[in-house]
C-alpha cells in the first residue's frame, strides 16, 4: 500500500515569518505557500512523509491583543489546505509568540481533530495555559536549539498520526510517552503496566525509609496557598447570606447537567422553587437522607427562622451549587472563582455558608 | 499459626459423571453441583458454565470471582461464618486449585454498577482471570426472596461451588507447598529486623446498596468495625472475603493477597512481619477519629510496629480515614507508606492525593480505580445476561452487552486493578 | 471531612454531623433534627463573626 504524503500547515510569527522584527509584530494574518524559515528545517526532519503546504503567518502584538479572536481567525486560513498536521513555532521562551501558538494549535485541534504540536520552553507562560490542548514539546530558552526542536517535533507527529497504540497503557490508547518524545504531560493521568506490582514497590520503599537511606514517594503532595482570612462580619442582623454547596441538590430534571462523578459545572438555582422540586446528584455518598429532606444539606428552614427573627438581614434567594464527587481540585478552585465572581455581581452579599459532604 | 496451602495446577475442566481431578482435569459432575447449590430454597434455579480462554463469551452481572479452595485436615471450617463453622481461619492445611476461578454472577441484580468478564479480546488479556478455566454460576431467585436476602444467596452458592471444587480434586498430586508460618506478633523474635504491620482498610459505608452493608469478615458486615488485630492467614484463608460487588476486588485477589503476601515473602530476610490491623472507613468525624487512634494504638504499641504499610480501600472518603490512621501512626514514632487512588483522570498526581500532612512523605499509587477505557469487542454469547444487558457507564453512555465497543470502569474489570497491591501498575502523568 | 479543607486553606471549617447528611441527622425526630440544624448554623454564623489567623477548625458542642 502506497503511503500517502501527509499535508501540513506551519504557523509562525512575524519575525519567523521573515516579514520584520518587533517594528512589524501589529502585522496582520497572511499566508505564503509552502515552508518559510525555520519551516524549511522542519520540512527537511519531516521529509517525504510529509508537506507544508502552507505557512500562515501573524504578527505578534497583533495577535496579542485579542487571542481567542485571532485563532478564530488564523483558523479559517488553515482549513481551506484540509491539512493532516499543524505545527507552530517553536515559541522557546516568548510569552506573545507562545501564547499565539497555543491558541492556534487549540482552535486547529478543536475544530479539525487533527494533531497539533508545539514547542515552548518550561517557564513560558503559553505551557500552562495550553498543555492540556496542544502537543508542546521541550525547547531551550534561545533559539539556537532549533534543528533538535524541529526534529522532535516532526518525530512526535508522526508517531501520533500512525495512531500506534501505546501498549504500557491499560487502555492502549495512542498516547505518546512524555519523556521519550520530549513533550511536556497534557494534565492527563494514566494507568500504565509496570514491572514492579503494587504491594512490591510499596514494601520495597518503606524497607528504605526504615533504613534511613533515600527513598522515592510515588507523589509530592502540592504546597498550597495561604488565602487571608477576610474580616470578621460586623452585624449579622444587616447581613445578606449566601448557600452553596458540592452535594449534588439541583432542580428535577438537573437542567444544568451536573455530573453525579468528575462533574465541571455549577448552577444558580433559585430556592424557592428548587425546594418544591428538586433531585440529588452526587456519587459519592449516600442520596437518600438530603433527597429526604434537602436542608440537611442546604439549610434553608433554619436560615428562614433566623431573618424572621431578625437575627440574620437577608438570605440570599439564590443558592449556587455543585457535585464535588472524584472530580479536579484545579477546577473547583475556577468553580469557586466564578460563584464569588458571580455574587459579586449580584452585590449585596456578606457571607456565605457551604455545605460539603 | 501455620497454614499450608497446597496448590494443585489445573490444566483443563470438563463435565464429568462424577467430580475428581485426574492428570491435571478437573472433571465436574454439574448436576451433583447443581444439587448442592439448590439446597439453597432462595434459589429457584440455576446455569452452570465451564468457559475457556479465546471463547467469545461475556459474563455478566459479575458479583464475584473466587479461586477454589477446601480445608483438608479440618471439617465444616472452610470460608468461617460464610459457610463453614464460626472459628479463626488460618490454620492447617488448605487445598487451592491452580488456573480455575468460580465466576458468581447474579443475573437478577438490581445494582447499576456490575462487573463483566470477556473470554477472549481486550478484557481477557488485561484480567488474569481471561487466562484461566472457569466456572459459571448463574441462579435465579426463588419467588418472595427479598433482593439483599438473594445476594447472600447468590455469594454462598459461589462460595459452596469454589469448595466443592477443591474437595473433588482431593487425591491429584500436589504441584506446591505454600508455607505461612507466623506467629504475631513476634515480640520475643530477637532480631535486628524492623517490624512491619499492615493496616489493612477492609470496607467503606459509601457504596452500601440499599444502605445494607455487605458482610465480608467471618460472615459477618463490619460497617462500625472498630480496628481490629488479626493474624494474616486469617485473611489469606477465608476469613475475609470480597463485597457483593467488584470494585477493584473480588475474594480471589483476597485469597492471594498481594501485600500480605509480600510482607510474608520478605519475612526473615529484610523485615519482620508483625500482623495486621483491619479497619474500616467511616463516615462520621468521630468515628474517624477513634478509628485511627485505635489503629495507630494497636498498630504502635500491640504490634510493636517500626513501620506500617496502610492500604486503601476503592473510594474517595478512604483517603482520609487512611490517612488519619497514617498521621496518627507516624506521630507514634511508626514509619508509614500509604496508598492513595488518582479520581480523576485530569490533572497532576500531586492535584489528586485528598491529604496533605508532611509526615505522610511515602506515598505509593494504588491505581486509578474509575480510569475508564474502551472495549472494541463484540461479544456473541452471554451468560448471566443478555445481549440487551445494560453496561454502566457514568452519564451520557448508554450502551449494551451486544455493542460492538463498550467504554468501562477498569475497576468494573475483575483482577484488572487490585486493592490488595497485586496489580502491576502505576500512575503516570501524560 | 475538615481536613481537606484545612489542607486546602479554607479559614473558617465548621465539622458538620456526617458524609451523607453535614446539618441533619435522620435518626431524629424532625423537630429535634431541626434543632441541631440550627445549633450548627448558629456555630457558622458565629464563626463568621469572629476574626481569624488562618485554617480555623471548630466543632459543634452537643
Amino acid at each position: 500500500m502506497a503511503e500517502e504524503k501527509f499535508k501540513a500547515v506551519h504557523y509562525l510569527n512575524q519575525f519567523f515569518g521573515q516579514i520584520g522584527g518587533e517594528g512589524k509584530a501589529n502585522t496582520g494574518f497572511m499566508v505564503k505557500e509552502g515552508p518559510v524559515g525555520p519551516g524549511l528545517a522542519l520540512q527537511k526532519e519531516l521529509g517525504d512523509r510529509a508537506e507544508i503546504v502552507s505557512t500562515v503567518i501573524c504578527g505578534d502584538d497583533y495577535f496579542a491583543a485579542n487571542p481567542e479572536q485571532c485563532a478564530e481567525e488564523g483558523l479559517k486560513l488553515v482549513k481551506p489546505y484540509h491539512p493532516d498536521l499543524f505545527f507552530a513555532g517553536p515559541a522557546f521562551a516568548a510569552g506573545r509568540y507562545g501564547v499565539a501558538c497555543g491558541a492556534m494549535c487549540k482552535a486547529v485541534a478543536g475544530e479539525t481533530g487533527i494533531p497539533v504540536i508545539t514547542a515552548m520552553y518550561k517557564e513560558a507562560p503559553g505551557l500552562d495555559l495550553y498543555r492540556k490542548y496542544a502537543f508542546i514539546c521541550e525547547a531551550p530558552n534561545h533559539a539556537r536549539g532549533m534543528n533538535e526542536v524541529l526534529r522532535n517535533m516532526a518525530r512526535l507527529a508522526f508517531r501520533i498520526i500512525s495512531g500506534e497504540k501505546e501498549m504500557r497503557l491499560l487502555t492502549r490508547e495512542p498516547l505518546p510517552k512524555p519523556e521519550e518524545y520530549k513533550y511536556f504531560s497534557r494534565n492527563l493521568l494514566r494507568n500504565e503496566y509496570c514491572e514492579k506490582s503494587i504491594a512490591e514497590r510499596s514494601v520495597e520503599k518503606l524497607l528504605a525509609k526504615l533504613r534511613g537511606e533515600p527513598f522515592e514517594s510515588e507523589v509530592i503532595p502540592p504546597k498550597f496557598e495561604k488565602v487571608p482570612p477576610p474580616p470578621a462580619i460586623k452585624d449579622l442582623s444587616k447581613c445578606e447570606i449566601a448557600l452553596v454547596s458540592e452535594g449534588g441538590l439541583v432542580p428535577k430534571g438537573n437542567p444544568g447537567g451536573l455530573s453525579r462523578r468528575s462533574n465541571l459545572r455549577w448552577g444558580a438555582y433559585e430556592i424557592a422553587p428548587l425546594f418544591r422540586d428538586y433531585e440529588v446528584v452526587h456519587a459519592g455518598y449516600f442520596n437518600d437522607h438530603v433527597a429526604a429532606r434537602p436542608d440537611r444539606l442546604v439549610p434553608v428552614d433554619v436560615m428562614k427562622d433566623l431573618v424572621k427573627e431578625g437575627k440574620v438581614g437577608k438570605l440570599h434567594p439564590t443558592y449556587y451549587g455543585t457535585c464535588g464527587c472524584t472530580t479536579v481540585s484545579k477546577r473547583c478552585g475556577e468553580m469557586g472563582d466564578e460563584i464569588a465572581a458571580e455574587m459579586k455581581k449580584r452585590g449585596g452579599i456578606s457571607a456565605v455558608i457551604l455545605t460539603s459532604t | 499459626m501455620k497454614l499450608e496451602i497446597e496448590s494443585i495446577d489445573i490444566k483443563d475442566i470438563q463435565k464429568g459423571s462424577k467430580t475428581y481431578a485426574d492428570k491435571g482435569v478437573l472433571y465436574i459432575n454439574l448436576k451433583e453441583l447443581e444439587e448442592l447449590i439448590l439446597k439453597d430454597s432462595r434459589i429457584k434455579s440455576v446455569d452452570i458454565n465451564l468457559i475457556y480462554p479465546g471463547q467469545n463469551v461475556r459474563v455478566l452481572n459479575l458479583m464475584d470471582v473466587i479461586q477454589p479452595r477446601c480445608k483438608i485436615d479440618k471439617i465444616d471450617a472452610d470460608f468461617p461464618g460464610f459457610i463453614g463453622k464460626l472459628q479463626i481461619a488460618g490454620s492447617g492445611r488448605t487445598r487451592s486449585l491452580r488456573n480455575v476461578a468460580v465466576l458468581v454472577s447474579n443475573p437478577c441484580t438490581n445494582r447499576k454498577e456490575s462487573a463483566l468478564l470477556d473470554m477472549a479480546g481486550p478484557i481477557a488479556e488485561m484480567s488474569p482471570y481471561g487466562k484461566m478455566k472457569n466456572v459459571v454460576i448463574a441462579p435465579y431467585v426463588a419467588a418472595g426472596v427479598e433482593e439483599r436476602d438473594f445476594e447472600n444467596a447468590v455469594k454462598n452458592a459461589g462460595l459452596k461451588t469454589a469448595i466443592y471444587l477443591a474437595r473433588g480434586a482431593h487425591q491429584h498430586p500436589v504441584s506446591e507447598v505454600e508455607v505461612y508460618d507466623l506467629d504475631i506478633p513476634n515480640l520475643d523474635r530477637k532480631s535486628n529486623l524492623p517490624r512491619v504491620a499492615c493496616y489493612y482498610q477492609l470496607y467503606s459505608p459509601q457504596f452500601d446498596h440499599l444502605a445494607i452493608s455487605d458482610p465480608c469478615f467471618y460472615g459477618t458486615d463490619v460497617r462500625n468495625m472498630m480496628p481490629t488485630v488479626i493474624h494474616p492467614n486469617e485473611v489469606l484463608d477465608g476469613g475475609v472475603v470480597g463485597w457483593l460487588a467488584i470494585k477493584a476486588l473480588d475474594t480471589y485477589s483476597i485469597q492471594n493477597h498481594g501485600v500480605i503476601k509480600e510482607l510474608y515473602r520478605r519475612h526473615g530476610k529484610d523485615l519482620n512481619f508483625v500482623g495486621v490491623v483491619c479497619a474500616v472507613a467511616n463516615m462520621e468525624p468521630d468515628a474517624r477519629v477513634r478509628s485511627a487512634c485505635m489503629a495507630a494504638h494497636q498498630v504502635k504499641n500491640v504490634l510493636g510496629a517500626d513501620g506500617v504499610v496502610l492500604i486503601k480501600i476503592t473510594g474517595g472518603m478512604p483517603h482520609i480515614d487512611l490517612a488519619m490512621a497514617g498521621e496518627e501512626c507516624e506521630k507514634l514514632g511508626v514509619k508509614t507508606a500509604i496508598f492513595t487512588q488518582p479520581l480523576t483522570p485530569f490533572g497532576t498526581l500531586a492535584d489528586t492525593i485528598l491529604f496533605n500532612v508532611e509526615s505522610l512523605d511515602l506515598i505509593i499509587l494504588s491505581s486509578a480505580t474509575f480510569e475508564r477505557t474502551k472495549i472494541p469487542w463484540k461479544a456473541e454469547k452471554f451468560i448471566g445476561g443478555t445481549a440487551e444487558t445494560r453496561i454502566f457507564c457514568p452519564d451520557p453512555i448508554v450502551q449494551y452487552a451486544s455493542d460492538p465497543l463498550i467504554d468501562i470502569e477498569e475497576y468494573l474489570l475483575p483482577g484488572v486493578l487490585d486493592c490488595t497491591g497485586n496489580a502491576r501498575v502505576i500512575v503516570k502523568e501524560y | 471531612m475538615p481536613s481537606i479543607a484545612q489542607m486546602l486553606g479554607v479559614n473558617r471549617i465548621l465539622q458538620g454531623e456526617a458524609v451523607p447528611n453535614p446539618v441533619g441527622d435522620p435518626s431524629l425526630s424532625p423537630e429535634k433534627e431541626k434543632d441541631l440544624r440550627r445549633k450548627y448554623i448558629l456555630k457558622a454564623l458565629d464563626l463568621l463573626q469572629r476574626d481569624v489567623e488562618g485554617p480555623t477548625v471548630v466543632t459543634l458542642e452537643k
